[in-house]
């Protein structure tokens, strides 16, 4: 178990190193990408943001009726290649969540119906209101915390009028319960909320990059569900939709990668 | 590997190859055809979803986009507005 232990925090650790380069990346402004998006969550109103964040996007062109082509197309080809990969190792704000998640506190285990709170969210706040209620403030941006975070908050602080107090105090306060349930529960915000992630875990189940189970080398030890980070248990649930493919649990040499 | 478990593999790649290409396409198609009138002005995706992001269109009844009544912006940058 020591050695696992050892192999996983490497693995965390190159993880999160590509997490700040993906940080760094998209947070040069001069890059001038903004009327493309990144297949992440990353405000594009942020003031360091070089890239479009998709939600955002898809919100505005649902607002528009319009349907965003390039969009659904970057993130359907990000999705076919590595499914959830992008959440595990490229997207900020589970950068953001992967840090909290590092304070010792009490952890809670989130019950399992709650996964399916964020295709509600991507119907729902990204799809549906902007449609029916354009104009209105009760889009997925209005309430995003990575909007919040990157945009709202530094704006305000540079005294740039992001709206009413009521809306912004609003906004700190889901900000504020998103990073506290990061810290109680490894990805707390993917695993629930995030409609993104929810776009992604359709492709889990059949995208060219994988994990594969060696069902031959498995022991029942549990390592895997100790380490995986959003809690599901990769022999029996690979390629599950809730897989960030954080590869953690391929440190245990039960799990492995596999391409096509 | 079982014949059962190749056949499934066999579809997988075929899944994905036909994904490919449809969102490949999806993006080819955009770039090559899709036009917004914008101020009146043949626009790509592209430039819709830029302006999109500093609010500076909106559309109107018949389809087109035009400048929001309300400006909401900034004029002085093109930088994404504040949410």
């Amino acid at each position: 178990m020591r050695g696992i232990t050892k192999k996983a925090t490497g693995i965390s650790r190159a993880r999160l190193v590509t997490q700040a380069a993906a940080l760094a990346l998209l947070s040069i402004p001069f890059l001038r990408l903004q009327s493309v998006c990144a297949p992440v969550l990353y405000c594009h109103s942020c003031p360091l943001s070089a890239m479009a964040c998709p939600i955002g996007v898809a919100v505005n062109f649902s607002t528009f009726q319009v349907f965003p082509f390039i969009t659904i197309g970057i993130l359907g080809l990000v999705g076919t290649l590595g499914g959830r990969f992008v959440c595990g190792w490229l997207c900020p704000f589970g950068l953001i969540q992967d840090l909290l998640h590092r304070i010792r506190a009490r952890r809670i285990a989130l019950p399992r119906g709650l996964i399916y709170a964020k295709y509600a969210v991507l119907v729902g706040l990204v799809l549906m209101a902007p449609l029916l209620l354009p104009g209105k403030p009760y889009t997925f941006c209005d309430f995003c915390p990575a909007g919040t975070l990157e945009s709202a908050i530094p704006w305000a602080v540079m005294g740039v009028n992001t709206g009413d107090w009521l809306g912004l105090s609003l906004r700190i306060a889901i900000l504020s319960g998103v990073l506290l349930l990061a810290v109680a529960a490894s990805r707390g915000w993917c695993r629930v909320l995030c409609p993104l992630g929810a776009m992604f875990s359709a492709f889990n189940k059949f995208s060219l990059l994988r994990l594969k189970a060696t069902g031959h080398k498995c022991t029942n030890c549990g390592a895997c569900r100790e380490i995986c980070s959003v809690g599901i248990d990769p022999i029996a649930e690979t390629n599950s939709g809730e897989c960030i493919r954080c590869l953690d649990c391929t440190s245990t040499g039960h799990v492995g990668i596999s391409i096509g | 590997m079982t014949l059962a478990m190749q056949r499934s593999r066999i579809l997988r790649l075929l899944l994905i190859a036909a994904c490919v290409v449809l969102f490949a396409g999806a993006i080819a198609y955009s770039l090559r055809s899709v036009r917004y009138s914008v101020y009146g002005k043949p626009e790509t995706e592209l430039t819709v979803t830029k302006l999109s992001l500093t609010h500076r269109i909106e559309r109107r009844q018949d389809g087109k986009f035009s400048a929001p009544r309300r400006e909401q912006t900034d004029k002085r940058s093109d930088k994404a507005c504040p949410t």
